[in-house]
């Protein structure tokens, strides 16, 4: 019955992706950001939709059942304000900025803002390689929810390769109108149902106050921050959300918007929407405590469907895992969208091949950079072994390192291509050497200091640009009127 | 042009003080270790569940009094869409 439940949602989700096909107009540019037409709600549910993931409800009740109520704090209420903030500062510029120069892709932006073509090859790579770690939270979440919600019966590959085929195939018909359907159908079902899971799993627990109540008498370390969080780790992971300024895929959503006011709703809206998902998912994270302890590592990660799976009826289990899937497929599918279209922007027309292709071959080339990345996306979630939670944040530390880019893009007049690359290349050797030396380590900091990896890279990186840019020559005056303006 | 922050009324540096005012009242540590419970949630996730709809209400405020001024149309404009289209630097 689940698998059946399951297999139903998952054709709805292709109907609604297909159906989009019916608007597309046959460019590139309609393919890619939809024609810029998106209205205000389904801008909100696809930018939430694809900045949630796997790590909102699987990463987030795992990480609540290891470290309890501060993960809201440190990831959610983050959210909640540094996100509106972002797309309020950066979100409606970039929007300008892409409308008047027709830009799809970040890469596009900062080649032209800073007149250099290693700049924009360089964010390329280096764009391209942090998505895929974001792309494995998606695939593995899909893997662990099919596997959790059948009891083991079917084995985790086969959800990661369902949802990936799924995917694959919504986005290589619908494009970035299929996306953003898609997104806002997938957002209002796992908002509903995450909803439906808590109400129905605390009643099984013994209510609120009571599952609460319990919780706090076996692990009432859960029920504060304490020594779980440690006070800097909770101030600094205020850098973590500034990632969405560097999002390929938040990047190509924003571009979407038909007009700027388009970004009103999202911007009110957006701290309701986090509290509606994360809220549940930490509680219920904690609660797990009462029904199944001692679970270890990449296993905290399971622990909303362990209780889905213990304490929903097969129905609603099905339902359930419907709701994580949604969540999982409405973030990946962007993700992918947005490196097709940085592939066939960045490289494919900039680099000359598109000349000799027609609008329609550079969409196939989009699409087939899609499917490929998907499919290394899949081998490596065959062999990786991690949680989703330490995932995302590594992730989301290398989008946050690279922020000073678009902050010195928009608003400083004085910053050259230079502090551009220097920024790029000061996260990149910071981020791997963290990366290979604390990966494996909870409770990292950055050379022993106590300081949060992203602390130290946002500030090396920052410096990196300002220095950068004093020391070269200053950028031509009429580049950076056409950019920002007269003084 | 991309918009810019020097548009818009005089109450616009006020607003961007008050912001970061806000931003810091993120950092609840002074009930750090506090597990009373307060509208049946321990108080810090009652708190930051507040955080979230204040700042609701805030980033409304911002639209209201701060909204970034869009120039629609530039005398460029067409021009830049069309050195960017055709593969230069814009």
């Amino acid at each position: 019955m689940t698998l059946l439940i399951l297999a139903i949602y998952l054709s709805l989700v292709l109907m609604v992706g297909l159906l989009s096909h019916r608007s597309f107009r046959g460019t590139s540019e309609d393919y890619f950001v939809a024609t810029r037409s998106i209205g205000p709600f389904v801008l909100l549910m696809s930018v939430f939709g694809t900045h949630m993931t796997a790590f909102s409800m699987l990463g987030a009740s795992g990480e609540a059942y290891r470290s309890g109520i501060g993960v809201f704090g440190l990831m959610a209420s983050a959210a909640a304000i540094v996100v509106p903030v972002m797309m309020f500062f950066i979100g409606t510029r970039l929007w300008a900025a892409g409308k008047r120069f027709g830009f799809l892709t970040q890469a596009q932006l900062f080649r032209s803002r800073w007149q250099s073509d290693a700049l924009g090859l360089l964010l390329f790579i280096v764009l391209l390689a942090l998505v895929i770690p974001y792309l494995l939270i998606g695939v593995l979440g899909g893997g662990f929810t099919l596997m959790q919600i059948t009891g083991g019966e079917v084995p985790s590959w086969v959800g990661g390769l369902a949802i990936s085929v799924v995917v694959w195939l919504y986005v290589t018909f619908g494009g970035l109108r299929g996306t953003a359907w898609v997104n806002t159908f997938q957002t209002l079902v796992f908002m509903t149902l995450g909803a439906v899971t808590v109400i129905w799993i605390v009643r099984q627990l013994g209510g609120l106050e009571g599952a609460l109540a319990q919780v706090a008498a076996e692990r009432p370390d859960l029920m504060v921050r304490g020594d779980n969080i440690t006070k800097l780790r909770f101030i600094t992971y205020l850098l973590i959300p500034m990632s969405v300024g560097m999002f390929p895929h938040m990047f190509m959503h924003w571009l979407s918007a038909k007009r700027v006011e388009t970004f009103r709703l999202s911007m009110v809206a957006y701290p309701l929407c986090v509290a509606i998902v994360w809220l549940p998912s930490v509680l219920l994270g904690m609660m797990g405590h009462l029904s199944f302890p001692g679970l270890e590592g990449p296993e905290a990660s399971s622990v909303l469907i362990r209780l889905i799976h213990a304490h929903a009826p097969e129905v609603l289990a099905g339902l359930l895992g419907a709701g994580v899937f949604a969540a999982v497929m409405s973030s990946l599918d962007s993700q992918v969208l947005a490196l097709g279209t940085m592939f066939t922007q960045d490289i494919v027309k900039h680099y000359g091949f598109a000349d000799r292709m027609s609008e329609k071959q550079q969409v196939l080339v989009g699409r087939c950079f899609v499917a490929g990345i998907l499919l290394v996306t899949f081998l490596i979630s065959l062999v990786a072994k991690a949680t989703i939670f330490s995932l995302a944040v590594w992730s989301f530390t290398g989008f946050s390192g690279l922020f000073p880019i678009v902050a010195a893009a928009l608003f400083w007049r004085r910053s050259t291509k230079v502090g551009a690359m220097a920024t790029v290349l000061t996260v990149v050797v910071l981020w791997l050497y963290f990366f290979i030396n604390g990966f494996n380590v909870p409770g990292y900091s950055a050379f022993g200091t106590g300081l949060p990896p992203v602390l130290v890279i946002m500030v090396a990186s920052s410096l990196a640009m300002v220095v950068g840019s004093w020391l070269s020559t200053p950028p031509p005056e009429a580049v950076v009127r056409r950019f920002l303006g007269d003084r | 042009m991309i918009p810019s922050s020097q548009s818009g009324g005089p109450q616009r540096p006020l607003i961007y003080a008050l912001l970061a005012l806000f931003v810091l009242l993120h950092n609840d540590l002074w009930w750090w270790d506090d597990a009373t419970f307060v509208l049946g949630l321990p108080i810090a996730l009652t708190y930051h569940l507040g955080y979230c709809l204040a700042a609701m209400g805030w980033m409304a405020l911002m639209i209201r009094f701060a909204w970034p001024k869009v120039i629609d149309h530039h005398p460029e404009d067409e021009s830049a869409v069309e050195d960017h289209r055709s593969g230069g630097a814009a």
